[in-house]
C-alpha cells in the first residue's frame, strides 16, 4: 500500500511537469508579442499554482501565497522596490483605482500596466485551475491541446512568431498527457493498483509509439502552405491600403511563376490604342520553364538605352517599310513597360527627359526617368508587321535546327522532371510534316481537334508534383491561353524547335464611332494573354497562336509557286499537301463575309463542342459525388453501428407478429449485441450467472427474466409457449442498452 | 410451489441452529432428497452433530450416532444376534445403523473392517446378519464425519468406499458476525431443544420419489457427462470420475432442483453441486499435491474450461 501513492505522485508530478511546458508554449508567444517582458516570473507564478494543487494546499493558503507573490511582482516591476513597502503599497493601490475609474468609464487606454498585469494573473490563475479540472476530475487534456494548438497555429500565420516547434512540442507533450491520462483512468476504473512496474510498463508502449510517430511524421515529407498569407495581420492591413489588389482576378501579372488556377473577369480598361488594323501587343518574353510556370534568367538583367525615335533593335525584324504605319496608345493604367506591335521600329514623340531601355533576353522595353522606371501616360509607336514568305517557311527543315548557334540552346531549355510522355506526343504529331513550320501548325491544329476546351473558371493548379503542361495535355485538358502557349512551348522545344512565351494582350475591342481614318481599340484586362514565338531558321522568330478561340496572326505570305514546287517523292501526300493548299488558297479567296459566316460557324460548332463535353463532364461529376457520399455514407454507417443496429433489430421485431417470433432466436441476438459491447458470456459461465452480471452492469432484472424462460425453454421438457410480449420490454430494453 | 415450500422450511429449520450455514443445510437436504450419504470432513467443534441432529428433528426421523474407535466391531454397528436362553432362540438386537438418520462419527478412526460394515449397509439398505437380512427402515440417511488433521492412527477410506458418498463436503468456521450470533444464541440456551419437525417421514419418502421425476435435458445430461469426461482428461488426475459419478451428480441436481422449486435441472444446479459430488472421487497424482492444486480447484478449472450447453438439443 505504500507503494501506490509513491507512484501516484510521481506520476502526477510528470503530468504537471507536461502541462507547465504547455503553458510556457503559451506564455512565451504572448509575452513576446507583447512586449511584456518578465517571462520568468510569470512561469513562476504558474509553477507556484501547479505546485499548491500537487501537494493539496489548503485553498486559504494556496491563495495567499499567490496574492502575496502578484503583490510582490507588482511592487517589484512598477516600483522598483524588492521588499514589501508601504509606499510602493500606496502607490500601487492609487494605481488601481485609476485604472478602475477608467474602466468604468470605458476607458481602456486609462487602464495602467499593473492593473493589466493583475488581470493577466487572474487569468493565469483561472487557467492552472481548469486544468487541474481537466486532469483531475474529467481525466482528459483534449481541449487544452486542441486550443493550444489552434491557439500557436494562428499565431505562426498571422504574426511574426515563429511557432514550427513550438507545434511539435506541444503535440508530443499533449498526446503524452493524453495517453498517461488515459492510462491512469484504466487504471482506476477497473479498481487496479498503479504499481510501480506495472504502471511503467502499461507506459511503455505509449512512450515508443510517441517516439516512433514523431520521428515518422518529422520525417515525412509535408506539404507546404495552402496559401500564402502576408507575413503578418499588420502588413495585410497595410497591403489592403495600397494595393489595387488583382488576386484571382485575370490582369497582366509580371510574375508567372505558379501558373494555374480559375481567373474571374476583370473588365477594367490598360489602354487604348489607335491603329491602322487590330493586332496582339507584345510585353515580354519568357523563356525558362520550371515545370509550375516561367521565369526569367536568374542573375544580372542585360539592358540596353536608347531614346525616342531610335531603331529598336528588338528579335523580331519588322517587315518592309512601304507598310510602315503608326499607332497610338494612352494607358489607364500604371503600367511602367511599352506595349509593343509585331515589327516595332520605334517609340515616337518626345518627352524631356525620359529615355528607354530594354531587356535583352526579356524584350521588355522599360521607360526611364532620372535612372527610374516610370509609366507613361501616352506615347506613339512606329512599326511595321513583318509578313513571313510562306515558301521560305515551308523550306524550313529539322536540319537546319542544327546549325544553330549556342545562343538559342536557352531556347530548348526544359525541366528534367518533364513526363516522357510529353515528348513522344511532341513527336507523334509532328512525325508526319515536313518543314518546321508545319510542324509548329501541327501543334496549333492538334489542340483544335482533340477536345481541348477554353475555360477560365475550372482550371487545374499543378501539385506539388505535378507539371503544368503535363497536367493540361493528359489530365485536365481544360485551361486558357497560358496553357496552350506554355504547353505548346514546350512541344516545340521537345522537337528541338527553338521557342520562347510571350506576355502581352490581345486585340481588345474595336470602338466603332472612333473618330479619324484609324481605328480605336479598348483593350482591358480581360485581354491579358500569352502566345508563342519559335524560331524558324532562315525566317527569324514568328508568333504562333495555340490557344482555342483566338484569332492569331495573319503573317503568312503566300508565295508558293506551284510550279515550282520541288519534284514530290510521295506522289499520294504531296497531292493531299496541294489539295489542302488549294483549301487554303480558296478561304482566303472567298469574300469576308464568307468568312465571318464561317467563322460563325465554327464558333458556334465550338460552342456546341463545349456543350456535348460539359454535361459528359457534369455527370462523372455527378457519379462521383454519389460514389463519394455512398462511401461517406457506408463509413458512417460502419463507424455508427453500435448505434443504429440495435435500434434496427428492435424495429425489425417490431414488425413481427409476437407468435412469429422465437425467443431462441431473440435471446441469442440478444447475446451477440452484448458480446459487442463487451459483456461476453464465458464458455464455461451458466446462463443465470451471465444474466446476473449483466443485470447487475445495467442495475435492472430484465436480463434475469429472459434468461429465466429462455432457461425453461431449452432445459426443461414442458416446451410451453413463452409468451413474447411479457418478455418484449425487457428483450427491448437491453438491446437498447447496447446501442452507443 | 408446495414441495418446495416444505424443503425450504427444512432449510429454514436447520438454519435456525446453524447461523450461516445455508448451503451446508441445503446439500444435507440434497443428499436426503437424493437417497445418498454425506461425507463431511472438518475439524472437531464446528457443529457437524448438531447439524445433523437439526436435519433428524426437522423431519420428525429417529437420530442415532456412532463413534467409531478403533476397536469398534461390524456387529456393534450392524447389530448382532443373542441367544436367549428363555426360548432358546436367537434374537436379533438391531445396532446403531437401523435408525433413519444416522452419525457416522470419525469414521476414519475404525478398522476397514467396520467401515466396510457400515459402508454395506448404506449402499444396500439392509443389513445380514447370520444369514437373515434386516432391511433399514426409510428414509435411510448417513452422515459420516472424518477429521482431516489428525492422520495417527486412522485407516483412510478407500476410494471404492468414497464413492459410496452422494457429496462430501466441508463444514468451514463461521463468519465473524455469524459466530457472535452463535455466541448470543448459546447464551439463551441450546436452541436444538426448541425445533420441531416441519415434515413427516411419509411426506419426506413421497418427496424422495419425486426427485426421479425431475427433468433432466439430454443438453443437461450432456453437460454431466462432459464434465465427468473431463475430470478423466486431466493431468493432474490419476482416476478420473466415474459414471456412478455421473450418476451421482444427476441425482444430486435433480433433487437440487427440486429444492429451488423447479421441475426441470439446468447448468446452475449441476454447477453448483459438482464441486461437492466430484471431489471425493478423484484420485489425484502425485503433481497435483506438489504444485497445492485441490480437487475443488480442478473441478473449478474444469468448469470454466467446459462449455455450457446454451441451445436446445439438435435431436429433438
Amino acid at each position: 500500500m505504500t507503494k501506490t501513492p509513491t507512484t501516484k505522485t510521481i506520476s502526477l508530478l510528470t503530468m504537471y511537469t507536461m502541462i507547465f511546458f504547455m503553458l510556457r508554449e503559451w506564455l512565451v508567444p504572448v509575452v513576446e508579442l507583447t512586449d511584456t517582458g518578465h517571462l520568468k516570473l510569470f512561469l513562476l507564478f504558474v509553477g507556484i499554482c501547479l505546485v499548491a494543487k500537487i501537494v493539496h494546499l489548503n485553498g486559504w493558503v494556496a491563495a495567499s501565497i499567490k496574492l502575496a507573490f502578484v503583490l510582490w511582482f507588482l511592487m517589484y516591476v512598477y516600483t522598483g522596490t524588492k521588499v514589501f513597502s508601504v509606499e510602493s503599497i500606496t502607490t500601487l493601490g492609487s494605481d488601481i483605482q485609476i485604472s478602475w475609474q477608467a474602466l468604468i468609464h470605458r476607458e481602456w487606454d486609462g487602464v495602467t500596466n499593473s492593473f493589466r498585469s493583475i488581470l493577466f494573473f487572474i487569468l493565469l490563475w483561472m487557467t492552472v485551475y481548469l486544468i487541474h479540472y481537466w486532469v483531475t476530475v474529467k481525466h482528459t487534456i483534449i481541449h487544452f491541446l486542441i486550443v493550444t494548438v489552434i491557439f500557436l497555429a494562428l499565431l505562426d500565420t498571422l504574426s511574426d512568431y515563429n511557432a514550427k516547434f513550438a507545434i511539435i512540442r506541444i503535440m508530443i507533450l499533449g498526446l503524452l498527457l493524453l495517453g498517461t491520462l488515459y492510462v491512469n483512468n484504466l487504471f482506476e476504473s477497473n479498481d487496479v493498483e498503479r504499481k510501480g512496474a506495472k504502471y511503467i510498463a502499461v507506459l511503455i508502449p505509449l512512450g515508443v509509439m510517441l517516439v516512433a510517430s514523431t520521428v515518422f511524421a518529422y520525417a515525412m515529407p509535408k506539404k507546404g502552405p495552402m496559401a500564402t498569407l502576408p507575413q503578418s495581420i499588420s502588413t495585410l492591413i497595410d497591403q489592403q491600403g495600397k494595393n489595387d489588389s488583382t488576386i484571382g482576378k485575370i490582369g497582366y501579372v509580371e510574375d508567372d511563376k505558379q501558373l494555374g488556377g480559375p481567373f474571374k473577369e476583370d473588365s477594367r480598361i490598360v489602354f487604348n490604342a489607335t491603329a491602322e488594323s487590330k493586332q496582339y501587343w507584345r510585353v515580354e518574353t519568357k523563356d525558362i520553364y520550371t515545370s509550375k510556370g516561367w521565369e526569367r534568367k536568374k542573375g544580372d538583367v542585360y539592358v540596353e538605352i536608347f531614346d525616342y525615335g531610335e531603331n529598336i533593335p528588338l528579335s523580331i525584324k519588322p517587315g518592309s517599310n512601304v507598310n510602315q504605319t503608326s499607332a497610338g496608345i494612352k494607358m489607364h493604367k500604371d503600367f511602367k513597360f511599352i506595349m509593343q506591335p509585331y515589327g516595332l521600329k520605334a517609340v515616337e514623340g518626345k518627352k524631356t527627359g525620359i529615355s528607354f531601355y530594354r531587356e535583352i533576353d526579356g524584350e521588355k522595353i522599360r521607360p526611364l526617368k532620372d535612372k527610374k522606371e516610370i509609366a507613361l501616360d501616352a506615347y506613339a509607336v512606329s512599326y511595321s508587321s513583318p509578313k513571313y514568305s510562306l515558301k521560305t517557311l515551308e523550306n524550313t527543315h529539322t536540319n537546319d535546327l542544327k546549325k544553330l548557334s549556342k545562343d538559342y540552346e536557352a531556347y530548348l531549355q526544359l525541366p528534367k522532371k518533364l513526363p516522357k510522355r510529353v515528348k513522344k506526343l511532341a513527336i507523334s504529331i509532328t512525325e508526319d510534316e515536313k518543314s518546321l513550320y508545319d510542324k509548329a501548325n501541327a501543334i496549333v491544329s492538334y489542340f483544335r481537334n482533340n477536345k481541348y476546351v477554353y475555360n477560365r473558371e475550372d482550371v487545374a493548379i499543378p501539385g506539388k508534383d505535378d507539371d503544368y503542361v503535363d497536367q493540361f495535355l493528359f489530365d485536365t485538358k481544360v485551361g486558357y491561353c497560358d496553357n496552350f502557349s506554355s504547353s505548346m512551348v514546350v512541344l516545340l522545344r521537345s522537337v528541338g524547335i527553338p521557342a520562347r512565351w510571350v506576355k502581352g494582350f490581345s486585340e481588345g475591342e474595336e470602338i466603332k464611332d472612333a473618330d479619324g481614318d484609324k481605328k480605336e481599340f479598348v483593350i482591358t484586362n480581360n485581354n491579358a494573354h500569352s502566345w508563342v514565338e519559335a524560331y524558324m531558321p532562315g525566317v527569324g522568330w514568328m508568333s504562333f497562336e495555340p490557344t482555342i478561340g483566338f484569332d492569331g496572326f495573319d503573317n503568312v505570305l503566300d508565295d508558293v509557286d506551284e510550279k515550282q514546287e520541288p519534284t514530290p517523292i510521295n506522289p499520294k501526300k504531296e497531292k493531299e499537301n496541294a489539295k489542302q493548299k488549294e483549301a487554303k488558297k480558296k478561304e482566303k479567296e472567298q469574300p469576308k463575309e464568307e468568312k465571318a459566316k464561317q467563322e460563325e460557324e465554327k464558333k458556334q460548332s465550338k460552342k456546341k463542342q463545349d456543350e456535348k463535353s460539359a454535361p459528359n463532364m457534369l455527370s462523372t461529376k455527378i457519379v462521383a459525388a454519389i460514389v463519394g457520399a455512398l462511401v461517406v455514407i457506408a463509413c458512417l454507417l460502419f463507424l455508427l453501428r453500435r448505434k443504429w443496429i440495435p435500434k434496427a433489430i428492435i424495429a425489425f421485431y417490431r414488425m413481427k407478429k409476437p407468435e412469429q417470433i422465437s425467443l431462441d432466436h431473440a435471446y441469442h441476438l440478444l447475446l451477440k449485441q452484448l458480446e459487442h459491447v463487451g459483456l461476453k458470456k464465458g464458455n464455461g459461465q451458466t446462463l443465470q450467472d451471465f444474466a446476473r452480471y449483466v443485470d447487475e452492469r445495467y442495475s435492472t432484472t430484465h436480463m434475469s427474466k429472459i434468461t429465466t424462460s429462455y432457461e425453461q425453454q431449452i432445459y426443461s421438457n414442458e416446451k410451453s409457449k413463452i409468451n413474447w410480449l411479457e418478455l418484449k420490454e425487457s428483450w427491448e430494453y437491453l438491446i437498447n442498452s447496447t446501442s452507443g | 410451489m408446495e414441495t418446495q415450500e416444505k424443503l425450504q422450511e427444512i432449510v429454514r429449520n436447520i438454519e435456525k441452529v446453524m447461523i450461516g450455514k445455508k448451503h451446508i443445510a441445503e446439500l444435507s437436504v440434497v443428499a436426503l432428497l437424493a437417497q445418498g450419504h454425506v461425507l463431511l470432513e472438518d475439524v472437531p467443534g464446528v457443529g457437524k452433530t448438531m447439524m445433523v441432529r437439526a436435519l433428524a428433528k426437522s423431519i420428525g426421523a429417529q437420530f442415532k450416532r456412532i463413534q467409531f474407535t478403533p476397536d469398534l466391531l461390524p456387529s456393534d454397528v450392524l447389530g448382532v444376534s443373542i441367544y436367549n436362553p428363555k426360548d432358546m432362540e436367537f434374537h436379533f438386537r438391531p445396532g446403531p445403523i437401523m435408525g433413519n438418520i444416522v452419525l457416522a462419527d470419525e469414521i476414519n478412526r475404525t478398522s476397514p473392517k467396520t467401515q466396510a460394515a457400515l459402508l454395506e449397509g448404506m449402499e444396500e439398505a439392509a443389513v445380514t446378519i447370520d444369514g437373515e437380512t434386516y432391511s433399514i427402515p426409510k428414509p435411510f440417511f448417513v452422515m459420516a464425519t472424518q477429521n482431516p488433521i489428525e492422520y495417527e492412527g486412522t485407516y483412510p477410506l478407500p476410494e471404492a468406499q468414497l464413492d459410496r458418498f452422494l457429496l462430501k463436503m466441508k463444514m468451514g468456521y463461521p463468519s465473524y458476525e455469524d459466530e457472535i450470533e452463535v455466541l448470543r444464541r448459546a447464551e439463551q440456551g441450546k436452541p436444538i431443544d426448541s425445533l420441531t419437525s416441519v415434515i413427516t417421514l411419509e411426506e419426506l419418502i413421497t418427496l424422495q420419489k419425486q426427485v426421479k421425476d425431475v427433468f433432466v435435458d439430454e443438453v443437461v445430461k450432456g453437460y454431466i457427462v462432459d464434465l465427468s469426461r473431463a475430470t478423466r482428461d486431466s493431468q493432474y488426475v490419476y482416476l478420473g470420475v466415474s459414471p456412478r459419478g455421473s450418476i451421482a451428480l444427476m441425482k444430486a441436481a435433480q433433487a437440487y432442483a427440486l429444492i429451488r422449486g423447479r421441475s426441470f435441472v439446468t447448468p446452475d444446479d449441476v454447477q453448483f453441486l459438482a464441486p461437492f459430488v466430484f471431489s471425493h472421487r478423484l484420485m489425484l497424482r502425485p503433481d497435483a499435491r506438489y504444485d497445492g492444486v485441490s480437487p475443488e480447484e480442478i473441478i473449478g478449472r474444469i468448469m470454466i474450461n467446459t462449455a455450457v450447453p446454451i441451445k436446445r438439443s439438435t435431436n429433438q
